[in-house]
C-alpha cells in the first residue's frame, strides 16, 4: 500500500489527526496541500514532512471565498487532486439549554459544511483526477451514540456521516469515493485537552477504563484514513469505518 | 460586564427569578441544581469571559464570590 504521486488535500492539518495522518500520507509518497489556522504550526510540518513540493495554506475554512481560491491557487501549481481528509472540527460541550442556533452553525460550518463546501468546488470546477479519486471525512463515534451536553458536535458528525454516504452514491459514476472514520476519544489533541480540562481528572480515568483497548491515538486514526485513500480500499465506499478500541462494541 | 450582569445571567439560565442571587449565594443551594448547572456556569464563563473553568473548580467554588475570585476582579467593571 502506498500513496505515490497521489495530490491529496488535507484540513485541520496544523493540529492531531489532520497533522499525524499529513505525516503518514507523507510517508507514504503523497504530495499534500495542507489547510488549517495556525501557520507556524503548519510551517513546523511542512519541515518534517517526507518528501517536497507540499502546499499549505493557513486561513478560516469558514471564509469560503478564500477556499475557493485557496483550492484554484494551488491546483494551478500541482494539478489534480487524487483525494482529500476533512479533519478540521471544532467541539462545544454544553447543556442543551445553551444550544442555541449560534452554536449549531458554528459547528456545522467547520465540522460539516467546510468538507462538503471542498467537494462540491472540486467537483464544479473539475480539479479532481478524472481517473478518480478518494474523500476521508473524520467524524466522530458520537455521530453513531449518544453523549449528554454535545447536542450540536454530535449532530454535526451524524450529519457528516450521512453526507458521506448520499455523496458516496453521487460521486460513484466519477469513480469518486467517498467515506467517513469514526474515532473514539483521541489521545493528546487539542481537542482532547480542551475536553479533558472541561471535566475532572476523574473523568479522564473513568471514561478511559470504558474503552477496552484504550483511547485511539492520531495514528490510528491516520492509518484508517491511509487505507481509505490508498488504492487497497478500491471497492469501499459509503462506509463509516470507527476507529475506537472497541468503545461502541460494548 | 458588572458583578450583578453576572448575576442576573446565571440567574436566567437556571430559570431563578433576576434578584434572587448574590455573593453570598451557595451554588450548592440553588434550586433544582445539577450536574448540568456546572455545565450551564462554566459555558457562561467561557462565553462572556473567555476563560475555561474545569469541573475540578467547582471543588473550590462554594459560592458566587468564590466564582467572581476564580474569574478575577479584573475582568469586571
Ligand atoms: N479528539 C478526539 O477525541 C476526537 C474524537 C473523534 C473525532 N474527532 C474529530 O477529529 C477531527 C480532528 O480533531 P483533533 O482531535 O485532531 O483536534 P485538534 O487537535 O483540535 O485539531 C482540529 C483542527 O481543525 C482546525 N480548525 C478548526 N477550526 C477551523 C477553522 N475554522 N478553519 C480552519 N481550520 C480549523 C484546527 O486548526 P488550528 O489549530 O490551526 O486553528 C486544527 O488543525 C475533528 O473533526 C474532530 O471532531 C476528534
Amino acid at each position: 500500500m502506498n500513496l505515490n504521486n497521489k495530490k491529496i488535500i488535507i484540513t485541520g492539518a496544523s493540529s492531531g489527526i489532520g497533522e499525524a495522518s499529513a505525516l503518514l500520507c507523507a510517508e507514504m509518497g503523497a504530495q499534500l496541500l495542507l489547510f488549517g489556522r495556525n501557520e507556524d504550526r503548519l510551517q513546523n510540518l511542512l519541515k518534517k514532512l517526507k518528501g517536497s513540493n507540499h502546499e499549505y495554506k493557513a486561513f478560516d475554512l469558514t471564509e469560503s471565498k478564500e477556499l475557493e481560491s485557496a483550492i484554484i491557487e494551488a491546483h494551478n501549481i500541482m494539478g489534480a487532486f487524487d483525494g482529500l481528509i476533512h479533519s478540521a472540527g471544532i467541539q462545544k460541550t454544553m447543556p442543551l439549554q445553551m444550544t442555541n442556533a449560534n452554536i449549531f452553525h458554528q459547528q456545522y460550518q467547520v465540522n460539516v459544511i467546510a468538507g462538503f463546501d471542498i467537494c462540491r468546488i472540486l467537483q464544479k470546477k473539475k480539479l479532481w483526477n478524472q481517473q478518480g479519486a478518494s474523500i476521508v471525512f473524520i467524524a466522530s463515534i458520537y455521530g453513531v451514540t449518544g453523549v449528554g451536553a454535545q447536542l450540536a458536535y454530535s449532530a454535526s458528525k451524524g450529519a457528516v456521516i450521512s453526507g458521506a454516504k448520499s455523496l458516496s452514491i453521487e460521486l460513484a459514476t466519477s469513480y469518486i469515493r467517498v467515506n467517513s472514520i469514526s474515532p473514539g476519544m483521541v489521545e493528546g489533541t487539542q481537542m482532547t485537552e480542551g475536553v479533558i480540562k472541561r471535566f475532572s481528572s476523574e473523568w479522564e480515568k473513568q471514561s478511559k477504563s470504558e474503552y477496552p483497548l484504550g483511547w485511539v491515538e492520531p495514528i490510528d486514526v491516520a492509518n484508517a484514513a491511509f487505507f481509505l485513500l490508498s488504492d487497497a480500499s478500491r471497492k469501499i465506499t459509503g462506509t463509516n469505518m470507527i476507529v475506537d478500541g472497541g468503545f461502541c462494541a460494548k | 460586564m458588572k458583578k450583578q450582569e453576572l448575576y442576573s445571567l446565571i440567574a436566567d439560565e437556571l430559570n431563578l427569578e433576576d434578584g434572587s442571587l448574590n455573593e453570598t449565594s451557595v451554588l450548592f443551594d440553588i434550586q433544582g441544581w445539577d450536574s448540568m448547572s456546572i455545565l450551564v456556569i462554566m459555558t457562561i464563563v467561557d462565553e462572556n469571559f473567555g476563560i475555561t473553568l474545569s469541573a475540578d473548580d467547582f471543588t473550590t467554588i462554594d459560592t458566587i464570590k468564590d466564582l467572581e475570585e476564580k474569574i478575577g476582579a479584573e475582568n469586571f467593571k
